[in-house]
């Protein structure tokens, strides 16, 4: 089953398919854990390439309430993928060169306007690919940030919605 | 539970268990036909479903090699199940009689340019006592005497807006999933999680209806892994059998006196592809040369509104809100045919992110996310248009684990069908907009879950494959059982449309079994 999972999250990863189902099967296996916030060393990549990458995983998406471990899960997956492999390793690499040679300052030093304009021109990269999988999927894959933006998964275990507010909205007007 | 020798030429072969194969199987064997069932899939249980969308995508979906070509994604053309019970365990309920005028589309809407219109060789009329005995079966809410459901804050904010606008048949559908306990069914608990497999069996599967039902008569046989790579055929060009490779990877062959094939419009085509023969050269009952052609998938679309209060739109039944003002067939809007608007979710997270605005990152798409709470969601379903060129065709490149070549699937909208999608765009964001809303994501279409017409049922024997009982016109003890029968595809989702046409085809076949005709 590993192999095949391994497999098919290959194969969307080559041939592109809808973020919807990228999403679905780079999800697998994590979502239903609830990670705390992240606070453990990198495997390959220097402190520095570190904060780098969770200047990008927050400019991507931005919430100033979530702490840092939270994004630096979605970090961590790119670290171990970098470990894994030499060429996302270089790949990886030769992208934290360009944000931090890019600004005239370390990237994770630069305004939120200047970070967002270069990753834009980035959008296209391997990079922006696996940098936007990794925290879509570890970010928000994560069941802490799902109570903090009111997903509240599975619900077969507390009966359904029927006696929970399945219909409980207020701010409708009498129609 | 029967166990029938392979050698057994008696029995009736059903290839697939879902809406058309699961069904057609157990009405067969309550008239006492014997039947095997041969099932790609592995057989789960309701403790396999889980309230996870990750887990049960990759449980339950067809994630064999595919290709998509033309605007379909390469990896995934299409979101179709790999289980006994086939696509029943994924399907959201939705069960919509086709209208009587989207049985004669060419006579109604006339010669479309680059469309391949026929009218069904069956009518309404035709139909609808079946329809009436698939409700039944079904526990179809808003028939029979059911109730419907009640409404969820999701379907709440679709009312209120669509009453806004000028719509009035609005309401929480025509929904297979109990709005009270029903054939030994419990009612709907307002899981949430239709689409993942409902957990408590409230929502109408194949997987604990039909087969269980089958099984009890003795007549009935599933076998589930096992993926038929041929049927055979002999010298005066009857099928004889088929040829599956079973759990162990062994190739078996089970004999049969009739052959019928459910797959799903992507399997059934690419089967009786692979089963070309030196009799049989373009492949098996493909004489008119349409055997993958005319494939639909509907016309779809998503929008998510963000809206001022909370909704919480992973409460409740997914798919029990409907408008169908815009299901008619009126050309003054710009387009032919119709489409429905129904609730659907955003299959939480990290779902939500992912497609409300698929690619979307940056500051104000997170304070959008922030808010997932004030999110509401709809979906939009209409005909789209048989194109000769939308097709399943045999991959040259690409062959699955048993040596087999890969059903290769293009598909392109139609002019129409982008004219529909833009009107369907426009009214449900002035839905959404009349409720409040403060921003409106439109998104194209998801992988389809809706797969029709590859092998369609036409009058005459050039125009498709197959006639109005889903006998093929080339091999009379040979059928097809699912939505590839479609000749057209309507507004509607079709599940129930399948289910109406497999139990007719078990009343044709019995009669024509009794009277030694096949």
């Amino acid at each position: 089953m590993q192999d095949d999972f391994e497999l098919t999250r290959r194969q969307f990863l080559k041939l592109g398919g809808d973020a919807f189902f990228l999403s679905l099967v780079l999800g697998t296996g994590l979502a239903p854990f609830a990670r705390p916030a992240f606070a453990g060393e990198m495997k390959v990549l220097s402190d520095s390439d570190a904060k780098t990458l969770l200047a990008v995983s927050r400019t991507l998406f931005p919430h100033d309430n979530v702490e840092d471990g939270y994004y630096m899960n979605a970090v961590a997956a790119i670290d171990a993928k970098c470990e894994s492999d030499a060429k996302t390793r270089d790949m990886v690499k030769q992208a934290i060169g360009k944000l931090n040679g890019s600004l005239g300052k370390p990237y994770a030093e630069a305004s939120e306007a200047a970070r967002t304009d270069l990753l834009k021109s980035m959008e296209k990269s391997d990079f922006f690919a696996l940098a936007y999988g990794e925290t879509l999927n570890n970010l928000y894959g994560n069941p802490e940030i799902w109570k903090m933006f009111g997903y509240e998964g599975s619900s077969v275990e507390h009966g359904g919605y029927l006696e929970r507010g399945f219909d409980d909205i207020n701010w409708l007007p009498q129609s | 539970m029967a166990n029938f020798d392979k050698s057994d030429d008696s029995v009736v072969v059903i290839i697939g268990s879902g809406a058309g194969g699961g069904t057609l199987g157990n009405e067969l064997a309550q008239k006492g036909v014997k039947v095997v069932c041969l099932e790609a899939g592995p057989r789960l249980t309701l403790a396999d479903i889980k309230n996870d969308v990750g887990e049960m995508f990759m449980k339950l979906s067809w994630l064999d090699p595919r290709v998509g070509a033309g605007q379909l994604p390469a990896g995934l053309p299409a979101w179709i199940c790999k289980t006994v019970g086939g696509t029943t365990v994924h399907w959201a309920g939705a069960s919509l009689r086709l209208q009587e005028h989207e049985f004669k589309t060419l006579s109604t809407y006339g010669k479309v340019a680059g469309a391949n219109l026929a009218d069904w060789p069956i009518s309404y009329n035709d139909l609808a006592p079946y329809y009436d005995k698939a409700e039944d079966k079904m526990g179809t809410t808003g028939t029979g005497g059911r109730p419907r459901l009640p409404g969820n804050n999701n379907y709440k904010v679709l009312e209120y807006g669509a009453r806004k606008i000028g719509y009035s048949d609005v309401h929480t559908g025509n929904m297979s999933v109990n709005s009270a306990d029903y054939d030994g069914r419990p009612k709907c608990q307002q899981i949430g999680f239709c689409m993942s497999g409902c957990a408590i069996g409230a929502k109408w599967s194949t997987l604990y209806t039909e087969l269980p039902k089958a099984e009890a008569t003795g007549n009935y046989e599933v076998r589930p892994d096992s993926m038929v790579v041929k049927i055979n055929h002999d010298a005066s060009g009857k099928v004889t059998g088929v040829v599956y490779v079973d759990r162990d990877g062994s190739t078996q062959e089970q004999k049969a006196r009739i052959v019928c094939v459910a797959g799903n419009s992507i399997e059934t085509p690419r089967l009786l592809l692979n089963s070309a023969s030196a009799k049989f050269g373009a492949g098996l009952a493909n004489s008119s040369g349409q055997v993958g052609r005319n494939y639909m998938a509907h016309m779809t679309g998503a929008v998510y509104a963000m809206m001022p209060g909370e909704v919480s739109m992973h409460r409740g039944t997914q798919m029990a809100g409907i408008i169908k003002d815009e299901s008619v067939h009126k050309p003054s809007r710009g387009f032919a045919g119709g489409y429905e608007l129904e609730t659907i979710p955003a299959f939480g997270f990290p779902g939500f992110p992912s497609y409300a605005k698929p690619g979307g990152w940056g500051r104000e798409y997170a304070q959008d996310i922030e808010k997932y709470r004030n999110g509401a969601g709809l979906w939009i379903v209409g005909e789209d248009l048989p194109q000769e060129s939308n097709r399943v065709t045999l991959s040259p490149t690409v062959k699955d684990k048993n040596g087999m070549p890969v059903a290769h699937v293009y598909y392109k909208d139609h002019p129409n069908d982008t004219a529909m999608r833009n009107h369907a765009f426009r009214q449900s964001t002035a839905l959404y907009e009349a409720a409040g809303a403060r921003k409106v994501y439109t998104r194209m279409p998801f992988p389809s879950t809706h797969n029709m017409g590859t092998c369609r049922q036409s009058a005459k024997p050039g125009d498709g494959v197959c006639n109005g009982f889903g006998q093929t016109h080339d091999v009379k003890n040979l059928f097809i059982s699912d939505g590839s029968q479609f000749t057209t595809s309507a507004a509607e989702n079709p599940t129930l449309t399948i289910v109406a046409l497999a139990i007719r085809q078990a009343d044709y076949i019995a009669d024509q079994m009794n009277q030694r005709s096949i």
